[in-house]
């Protein structure tokens, strides 16, 4: 009975907790954000972007050396990795998103800040770019996967990988030796030579693995890499781009949701 | 009756002082961009995609020059600092299509919040992206017989304009956050209306040789003549 | 041990489309160059790295990232704490002026070019146990040596009293680690020195970063072994038992470290004496501009830790060293130096006359990418010794290297070490070898 009791109790306690966690939301943006939001900034992400977030910390030569990528100047760059519309700014969601979850390779995840701290420094890393005040960044609408993938719709993806010139990077058998890549044509923003992703390799993957980071993926583009946005040709074609992102998946061999 | 016409006085003598009622003095820069270097010849570069289609070999024009008056076509002239909000914002879209493996025009020059509609004619897959520095404006796939693509240019300056997939692709847009710009014509031949008189910078920009700045100074009335000319293009600033 | 190194190697080289990597690497999903120049330097983020006890900077993330909970306990994956390091020299060539020097023990000292095995296996296994708490052990077994044994081995107890105020290491540490030039991250890999055992004399010079080295001829431990004037010692030792301190408490500009150990060269377990002190300061800069920069100074008192032999027997003597080293690090240069100077303090009057009291090193190092995947090593390394005057030979040695990353984690490299000194005849070995090449393999994995 009593330990019956202290089960309650600890669940009380545990969903408490991850309430207040939830409610953790975006806190508004005033001097003392920016304060503890740069005294962060400068112990964790400077080595990297920059005590200016001009990409040029004592650090981030080496990521990428000669090649891309290097760190993101948080003055000029656009951003890679967004759910936003080709060229638009990322969404605050974005960022956060992004902190979390690192980027495989090149940036680690920052799940020791907590919440509020993550904001804090997503809060001053923006205010170095003016274009975060003027534009408004609006997600792009994404829908729910469809149901489990069908070989058919496995094929289809194929026919339009073929048809969309995504073997012409990313190779036949998406392992980023496609002839515009094998042949060095590939350059970054910043006119640095760029890989194109090996497909069959989705734990290198920046903008992540699962099927609906995919169809984000390949509607927004890799603003400052060579890697177009579909959105486009997809617009009310969703299913197309589902069976595409299927296909995909199917080089590793791996399905995530 | 009395206060109606003190009112009258007063509201006439306001309308006096008020420089919205003066007709205001502006002068028109007019000129031609002029290039006595020698000419850059042409390039030939290798297809090497979609030759089919494209051709084995493309020719980049590093310049147009008159025979005549050696004008240099293709040049944006431009004065900045002159405070005055764009009247109209709502002009019509520039147009960038891909055509026979190559943007038409290769050079578009727009006002900042003006819509670039991407289009594409071709029956193969071009890649148009258009960029500012390391800043995308935007990258888009463009399917054959796709439709048009719709993008704001978000910001004064030079965009490029390349397709990833046919690296010998290239255009540029240059936009402005006023409408003291003009693009020469193939005699280089340009003219910009409604300045202010006095001094101005006059910025000169032509995508292979760069920029060049010089001063002018407008006439209270009517037009300016000026030849502007590119100094040898060892000398000039490639933007 | 040589199957277990034939295995991994195989393992290492099998494994496809893996960037990269030992522990931390897979742990936190980035390749090697997100912490290092290129291993086993350290850029300016891996330096902050250490010195946080293996969480990211700036965090105290060891108690989460990486772990899985497993009920009460929450553990890494077994590869995201073990790595893996293969490397040495698989052809080796050594010049020298004079060969087979009086007592030289056959085939050490002749002209000759080998085949080997690449001779360092290393096994280590390091992370965080939970927040604020680190772990290091390294097994290391080198077949020139025909050793295997535990190098280092310690835990760190970070940020007690606030970010970066102290941070404790104990067990068997090195205290260079930290350092504006530390002893174990060098491109030019130490190749061993050969003592003859019944003698005690050098027969064949080592190629270290000389400034780390003991560069006294006739210094012996405690327990009346020879301490080799090439080995890494005192404050630059590989591995010592103590205890430190260390932190930035005033910001990222300036650390200070101060250690007690056992004693430099000294047999685990010696308590027959008094310890030995270290302190040291650094001064960092490492903002912005792709630049970084460091200047360091150490003072090393050593305490009875070592002795001479004088003609009646053994005696205790107190061996210091002093030492300031800097660091410049910009794109894809990074140029570390040290000066070392050391003092033999209570030598007996009567061996004063054989003995120089006083030595000291300089080594200077130069690594630059030249393209993404080939890494140019330069170091210059000089010894002007001390000790037993019968023996006692200085020396300047330059060393080339170039490496070439086959993979981010397998590299090949052939390298070029000359003798600066004029060649002489006699037996001593900082002279006689004249030059070395060597060809070899470095596997991370």
């Amino acid at each position: 009975m009593h330990a019956k009791r202290l089960k309650y109790v600890a669940i009380l306690i545990i969903t408490g907790l991850c309430a207040s966690t939830a409610q953790a939301v975006k806190p508004t943006t005033n001097r003392d954000t920016l304060t503890e939001g740069r005294r962060i900034y400068e112990q964790t992400c400077a080595w990297c972007h920059g005590i200016g977030g001009e990409a040029d910390g004592p650090a981030g030569w080496f990521i990428g050396r000669y090649s891309s990528p290097r760190p993101r100047n948080f003055l000029k760059d656009g951003y890679k990795l967004r759910s936003t519309a080709s060229g638009d700014l990322p969404t605050d969601q974005d960022l956060f998103t992004l902190i979390t979850r690192g980027i495989p390779g090149v940036m680690p995840a920052y799940r020791a800040l907590n919440e509020q701290e993550r904001w804090q420094v997503i809060a001053y890393l923006k205010s170095w770019n003016p274009a975060f005040e003027e534009e408004k960044p609006v997600p792009l609408t994404l829908p729910q996967a469809p149901s489990a993938p069908t070989e058919t719709a496995i094929h289809n993806g194929r026919n339009l990988y073929v048809k969309y010139d995504c073997r012409v990077c990313h190779g036949d058998n998406g392992e980023g030796d496609g002839p515009e890549a094998t042949a060095g044509h590939l350059r970054d923003g910043n006119n640095l030579p760029i890989r194109a992703t090996n497909l069959t390799d989705p734990s290198a993957w920046k903008n992540g693995a699962s099927a609906h980071d995919l169809f984000r993926t390949l509607m927004t583009g890799l603003d400052g890499t060579p890697m177009p946005s579909y959105a486009n040709e997809f617009a009310g074609r969703e299913e197309a781009l589902w069976e595409l992102v299927w296909y995909i998946q199917s080089l590793s061999g791996q399905q995530r949701k | 009756m009395k206060a109606i016409l003190f009112l009258a006085l007063v509201l006439s003598a306001v309308q006096d002082l008020s420089p919205l009622h003066a007709e205001p003095q502006t002068g028109m820069l007019v000129g031609r961009v002029v290039y006595m270097g020698p000419a850059i010849p042409e390039q030939v570069v290798e297809v090497t995609r979609d030759s089919a289609f494209c051709g084995t070999q493309a020719t980049l024009r590093p310049m147009t020059l008159h025979p005549k008056t050696r004008g240099l076509e293709g040049a944006v002239v431009s004065i900045d600092g002159v405070a005055s909000p764009l009247s109209n914002p709502a002009v019509p879209a520039l147009v960038l299509t891909n055509t026979r493996c190559a943007f038409t025009p290769r050079l578009a020059v727009g006002v900042v919040g003006q819509q670039v509609e991407i289009r594409n004619d071709d029956p193969i897959m071009h890649n148009t992206h258009i960029s500012m520095g390391p800043r995308t404006l935007v990258n888009v796939a463009m399917i054959p017989a796709s439709r048009p693509v719709g993008k704001p240019l978000k910001q004064s300056g030079i965009y490029t304009v390349k397709c990833d997939a046919h690296k010998f692709m290239q255009a540029h847009i240059l936009a402005f956050t006023h409408p003291f710009f003009s693009l020469t014509d193939e005699t280089g031949a340009f003219r910009i209306p409604s300045l202010p008189p006095g001094e101005h910078q006059v910025t000169i920009w032509h995508d292979t040789l760069g920029t060049v700045q010089q001063s002018v100074t407008i006439a209270a009335q009517g037009e300016t003549h000026v030849t502007l000319e590119y100094p040898n293009h060892a000398d000039a600033r490639k933007q | 041990m040589t199957l277990l190194a034939v295995v991994s190697t195989t393992y290492a080289v099998s494994v496809p489309s893996v960037e990269a990597i030992p522990a931390f690497a897979r742990k936190y999903s980035l390749n090697c160059t997100a912490c290092h120049t290129a291993p086993p330097r350290l850029n300016t983020f891996g330096e902050r790295f250490l010195e946080n006890g293996y969480q990211l900077p700036g965090t105290e993330d060891g108690g989460i990232t990486g772990k899985k909970n497993l009920g009460d306990l929450s553990l890494d994956d077994f590869a995201n704490y073990t790595g893996v390091r293969l490397r040495g020299n698989v052809l080796r060539g050594h010049q020298f002026k004079q060969q087979n020097p009086p007592a030289a023990e056959a085939g050490v000292v002749q002209n000759n070019v080998e085949l080997g095995f690449p001779e360092i296996f290393s096994l280590f296994t390091a992370g965080s146990l939970t927040k604020n708490i680190g772990f290091f052990a390294e097994l290391e077994s080198n077949l020139e040596e025909s050793s295997t044994g535990i190098e280092r081995a310690f835990v760190t107890f970070n940020n007690l009293g606030g970010t970066n105020v102290a941070n404790i290491r104990v067990g068997r540490i090195d205290p260079s680690a930290t350092f504006s030039f530390s002893t174990l991250r060098q491109q030019l890999e130490f190749v061993g020195d050969n003592l003859n055992p019944s003698t005690d004399t050098v027969q064949r010079a080592g190629l270290f970063p000389l400034a780390a080295a003991a560069k006294f001829y006739g210094l012996r431990n405690r327990s009346g072994t020879a301490i080799s004037p090439y080995a890494p010692s005192l404050y630059n030792a590989v591995a010592e038992t103590g205890v430190e301190v260390r932190g930035r408490p005033f910001g990222d500009w300036f650390m200070y470290q101060v250690g007690v150990l056992n004693g430099a060269n000294e047999a685990f377990g010696d308590s027959n004496k008094g310890k030995d002190f270290y302190g040291a300061v650094r001064f960092d800069y490492a903002r912005a501009a792709n630049f970084s920069a460091s200047l360091s100074g150490f003072a090393y008192l050593g305490n009875s830790n070592a002795t001479i032999l004088t003609g009646t027997g053994q005696a205790d003597v107190n061996w210091h060293r002093y030492g300031i080293a800097a660091h410049l690090r910009y794109n894809m240069f990074d140029l570390y130096g040290l000066y070392t100077l050391d003092r033999v303090a209570h030598v007996p009057a009567a061996a004063l006359s054989t003995f120089d009291t006083s030595a000291s090193g300089l080594s200077v190092a130069l690594d630059t990418y030249v393209t993404d995947r080939t890494l140019l090593s330069l170091r210059y390394d000089n010894m002007d010794a001390g000790g037993d005057l019968s023996q006692r030979t200085s020396q300047s040695f330059a060393g080339i290297q170039l490496k070439q990353y086959v993979r981010s984690n397998i590299a090949l490299f052939a390298r070029h070490d000359l003798n600066l000194r004029r060649a002489e005849d006699g037996s001593a070995a900082a002279r006689n070898l004249r030059q070395v090449f060597f060809a070899g393999i470095d596997i991370a994995y």
